[in-house]
Formats: C-alpha cells, structure tokens, sequence
C-alpha cells in the first residue's frame, strides 16, 4: 500500500513539473522591460531556495553523525550536499542566462554572483576534502565538521552579502545602492530635492499626459558627471507605465505615486526585475514551482541517500 | 529555419524542448529509484542470510532437595 502511495506521488511529482514547466511559457505574462525573459524565474528563485534548504538538511545529518557516528547519517549528509551542489549549479547557469538577455553579458561579477560562486567553491572543497582522505572513519569525522563550517557561511553568501553590497543589478528594490522599497517623496513646494544612493533627484514638474501621470525629474549621477531629465508615468490604477533608464546604467526610475494637484511625487530606481511576482498568475506559478522544486530535490535526495546507504552497509559488512 | 524562431512559434518550441528534457529526467529518475530500492533490499536479505545465528542458552534454576 505504502509502495503504490509512493508511486503515485512519483507520477504526480511528474505531472506537477510537467504543468510548471507550461505555465512558465504560456501561463505567466510577459514583463515589461524582460520581454520572455522574465519567465526564467519561475525556475531560478526556487532551485537558489532548494539549494540554501539541501545544504542545511545536509548540515543538519553532519551534527547527527557526529552525534552517533552512524555512517549511514553520513550517507545522508553527503546526498544532501550532492542535492544542494546540483541545485546551486542550476541556478547559477539560470541566473547567468537571465543576466545575458537583460543586463548583457553572462557574467559581470556582480555581488549576488560573486557569492553564489563562494558558496559553489566552498562545496567543492567539501567534496574534495571527502575525496582526499582514505580512512573512512576519519573522512567521515572531518567532513562533518567541515559541513558545519560551510553551512555557517550558506546564509551570509546568499542572504546577507548582497544585501549589504554598495549596488547590484539583482532584481529587488532593497538591493540596489540607496533604493527603498517606499522610494523618496518629492514636493514641488517643499523638498523638491533628494537621494537615491548616491544619485541626487529634482522633481521639475508632476502633470497630467492624457490617461498617464508624468513627473518631469532631474536626475545628478554620481561627482555631477551626468545631467539627465527623467519622465517616469503611471496609468490611472497607479501602475508604473514608462520607467526611464538613469543614464549610463541599467537601473530605471519609477513612479510611484503621483499627485499633479499638490505637486507630489515619489519616485524609486528598479533594476530590471523588480516586482514581478506583483503579477497574480506569474506568484502562482511561482509559488508551485516552489513546491514542487522543493518535492524534487526530496526525491532525488531520498534516491542518492538509498545508494550511498547500501555502499556503507556494504563497506561495513566486508569490515567485519 | 525562420518559423521555428518566429516570436510566436519559438516559445511553443522552447516548451517543448524543456518538457522532453523533463521527461527524460523523469523516467531516469523513476528507473533509478527503482533500482536502488531493489539494491537495497537485495543488500538487506544477504545482510540478514550471511548473519551467523546467535548461540542461545537456557538457564534453569533448579533446587536439587526441593520437592
């Protein structure tokens, strides 16, 4: 009964991804500013997720291994690792596909780059480590405190890092240098002038354009080396329409709210990117694809640990 | 050659490609399974055969002049 349960979580699995991977071409809206690109989300958010949780589950087996010296926790630990390492791989390679299509080249060192690479070097060493020692018992002792050591790190290179970088092009309010994720008010008879980061913003005029609110603002890039006059608008809902680019960046400005009678507005920069699970269908999709990412790496965990396991009972059989 | 990159095609195709891709990796992925499954148990059942028998003793306690 359990067997036939399992077999058709398995089918089920298959079906679930098989409707991820349909929503993701033909489901969720294209992005303004992303064109299809966009789309790679649905896959890239959740494997980076999966990736953090598989090198914690494989940390959490290291603590019980050296806890009860099992090897077969051991086993465990390193199927986990193997699942975080794959992940980690496949969201790298999505990300720096994304980065080619919409910041224009594969790879620029950017923070959140920079880190996942630490962290995909970090694991490497793991492995290599496992590899470089013969005594079985001893590999298994090292590496699980290792494991621990490089768990610790997880967190800070993928969460912490690239929020605490000057700038990155990485798609989230918060990240880029400056940004809010309220953005700044403006007032034409009052604080007509201020700062995101370290780019100086001077609303000029907030107006009416037909159906679109526009303000007219002016934007000092970093030591005055460039003057650009910037016309975000917004449609009647309040949603964002044009979202000019600051001149020589990739980043754009952002209206988002606006006032033509009292001559207020706030504005914010957005890298390419940024609020697209704003969109229902697209948080939906993203949402099961999390879910069913998640299941995936289980499955494939629970496959690699099965292996592994029997080779330890195996080497602990001829032991004997 | 240009109908498979035209804008409104290629997706369809980019679909495709990803869901026989995905396709593929499932079944590996079932075939896979399967095997380790019966890796394992065939492991388990020649663990348990090759497991010498544990010498057992019963020790009774008995009172030669009790009646």
């Amino acid at each position: 009964m359990a067997e036939r349960l399992a077999l058709i979580a398995k089918y089920t699995l298959g079906l679930a991804m098989a409707g991820i991977i349909y929503a993701m071409f033909l489901v969720v809206p294209q992005y303004v500013g992303l064109g299809e690109a966009g789309r790679i989300i649905i896959v890239h958010v959740p494997t980076a997720w999966v990736t953090s949780a598989a090198f914690a589950l494989s940390a959490i087996y290291s603590i019980v291994y050296l806890r009860t010296r099992s090897p077969l926790h051991d086993a465990s630990a390193v199927s986990a690792a193997e699942v975080g390492m794959l992940f980690c791989i496949f969201a790298t390679v999505t990300g720096a596909i994304f980065a080619e299509v919409v910041w224009g080249t594969f790879w620029n060192w950017d923070p959140r780059e920079t880190t996942i690479l630490v962290l995909l070097l970090i694991y490497a060493a793991y492995f290599a480590l496992r590899s470089s020692i013969d005594d079985g018992a001893r590999r298994r002792r090292l590496s699980a405190v290792y494991n621990i050591f490089a768990c610790v790190t997880m967190p800070f290179l993928l969460f912490v890092a690239p929020r605490v970088a000057d700038s990155t092009l990485h798609p989230n309010c918060a990240f880029l240098q400056g940004s809010k994720c309220e953005g700044v008010s403006l007032d034409l008879n009052g604080a007509k002038i201020s700062q995101l980061g370290d780019v100086v913003v001077e609303l000029k005029a907030v107006e009416r354009v037909g159906e679109l609110t526009r303000a007219v603002v002016e934007v000092r890039m970093p030591g005055l080396t460039e003057y650009a006059d910037l016309a975000p608008t917004m449609d009647s809902e309040g949603k964002a329409a044009d979202r000019p680019e600051f001149p020589g960046q990739s980043f754009r400005m952002v209206l988002i709210e606006a006032d033509p009678q009292a001559g207020t507005a706030r504005v914010n920069m957005q890298a390419p990117g940024t609020g697209l699970l704003s969109n229902q269908r697209t948080l939906w999709v993203f949402l099961a694809s999390n879910v069913t990412f998640g299941l995936l790496a289980l499955w494939i965990f629970r496959i690699r640990a099965t292996i592994l396991q029997v080779s330890a009972r195996l080497q602990t059989t001829e032991a004997l | 050659m240009q109908v498979v990159l035209d804008a409104g095609v290629a997706i369809y195709i980019a679909m495709s490609v990803a869901l026989v891709v995905w396709l593929g990796v499932f079944i590996y992925l079932l075939r896979i399974d399967a095997q380790a499954k019966e890796l394992k148990r065939l492991v388990l059942a020649a663990h348990q055969e090759s497991t010498p028998a544990t010498p057992r003793a019963t020790v009774e306690h008995r009172t030669p002049h009790a009646q």
